[in-house]
């Protein structure tokens, strides 16, 4: 069947449309409702969680700043907390930019374009988030152990040779199965806003 | 007419419509439904711009279509929150199965296509002429039509090879 072919029988699927019952004033006002709170808690509850939980290790460094005597300690503690705080907010940011869509100003072609601009920030940005967590995998670890008493623990032979291989190569696989996720939902992605250039 | 009443009028006029970017848009009745639902909230939550809008015959139309993209592109399969009794996807008033079959056919090369191609085809089949197209979706008259010649080619390449 051609399109122009369809054209003519969209008529009859139209009329079948327009003969359905009429929705009640009632279950439209409901419909409205309900789909409000199933929107907030699915999408923002996760993040919020996510961003309490970074938060709180974050306050936790900062209150314990003062007790690290250790240079390069200090130097990591400041880029571990401000990753701690910074990612999420961006994260938290990019959701609510999603979210706030004009849906009745911008036209279908100006949404198309700029989720195909936000799909690749997102990117960009979970491809950073990797990075760093590798990085910050192994940064925490001196900080942490001046904090408990074992301020040392970056002297050991047994650090280098067994936590920090074994850290690295835990981020690398989890980096790995995570970034063909997102891989594979770009792709999707990429089909439904082809032809956009 | 207070604005919940002219909310309603809004979509028990306009309902057929709706039912039909939903079906245009995804498959299953199920996911049909979520967005039938998902376009009643949006409408509901831009109705204050409804009647500042230049052309209030287009405002539908775009909601719909946004609102679509929208939920397609968050591409997260959801479980209906509410389901709509009598609710059946678009079918031929007169029952006739291997016209039904082809239509099924085209339909479904039809949801291959991207979000604003999905969302051409469908104003096309509304009958809208390229200008009043191009209005909707933001592209100019004279890219609509070469999109939908592309168009047009590739859904007769697609039901070939089914």
């Amino acid at each position: 069947m051609e399109l122009d072919e369809m054209k003519s029988l969209w008529g009859s699927l139209s009329d079948a449309t327009e003969r359905k019952e009429k929705i009640k004033k009632e279950e439209l006002m409901k419909l409205t409702k309900r789909n409000y709170q199933r929107k907030l808690g699915k999408i923002y509850l996760p993040e919020i969680l996510g961003t309490v939980i970074t938060f709180l290790y974050a306050g936790f460094f900062i209150s314990q700043f003062d007790k690290l005597e250790f240079k390069v300690n200090q130097i990591l503690t400041i880029f571990n907390t401000s990753a701690m705080i910074l990612l999420p907010i961006i994260s938290l940011i990019s959701l609510n930019r999603l979210n706030r869509l004009d849906i009745s100003e911008n036209s279908p072609m100006e949404l198309v374009a700029k989720f195909k601009k936000d799909k690749v920030f997102f990117w960009k940005f979970q491809r950073m988030n990797m990075l760093l967590s590798g990085f910050f995998a192994i940064s925490i670890l001196p900080p942490l152990a001046e904090l408990v008493g074992k301020r040392d623990l970056i002297l050991e032979p047994q650090f280098w040779m067994v936590y920090v291989p074994v850290g690295l190569i835990c981020v690398y696989f989890f980096s790995k199965i995570t970034f063909r996720k997102y891989e594979k939902s770009l792709e999707e992605a990429e089909q439904l806003i082809e032809g956009i250039d | 007419m207070s604005q919940e009443e002219e909310f309603v009028n809004l979509i028990q006029q306009n309902q057929g419509l709706l039912y039909k970017i939903a079906s245009i848009y995804t498959r299953i009745p199920e996911e049909q439904q979520d967005l039938f639902q998902e376009i009643v909230y949006q409408t509901w939550k831009s109705f204050g711009s409804y009647k500042k809008a230049a052309k209030p015959s287009t405002w539908l139309y775009r909601v719909g279509m946004n609102t679509a993209i929208s939920h397609l592109n968050r591409s997260k399969k959801r479980i209906t929150a509410v389901s709509l009794e009598g609710w059946e996807s678009l079918r031929l008033e007169e029952y006739d199965a291997g016209l039904e079959e082809r239509v099924q056919l085209l339909y479904a090369e039809i949801r291959k296509l991207g979000l604003l191609d999905r969302g051409i085809v469908f104003l096309f089949l509304e009958d809208k002429n390229y200008e009043e197209i191009a209005e909707i979706v933001g592209i100019t008259a004279s890219n609509v039509g070469t999109r939908l010649s592309r168009i047009k080619e590739k859904l007769r390449k697609g039901v070939k090879n089914n």
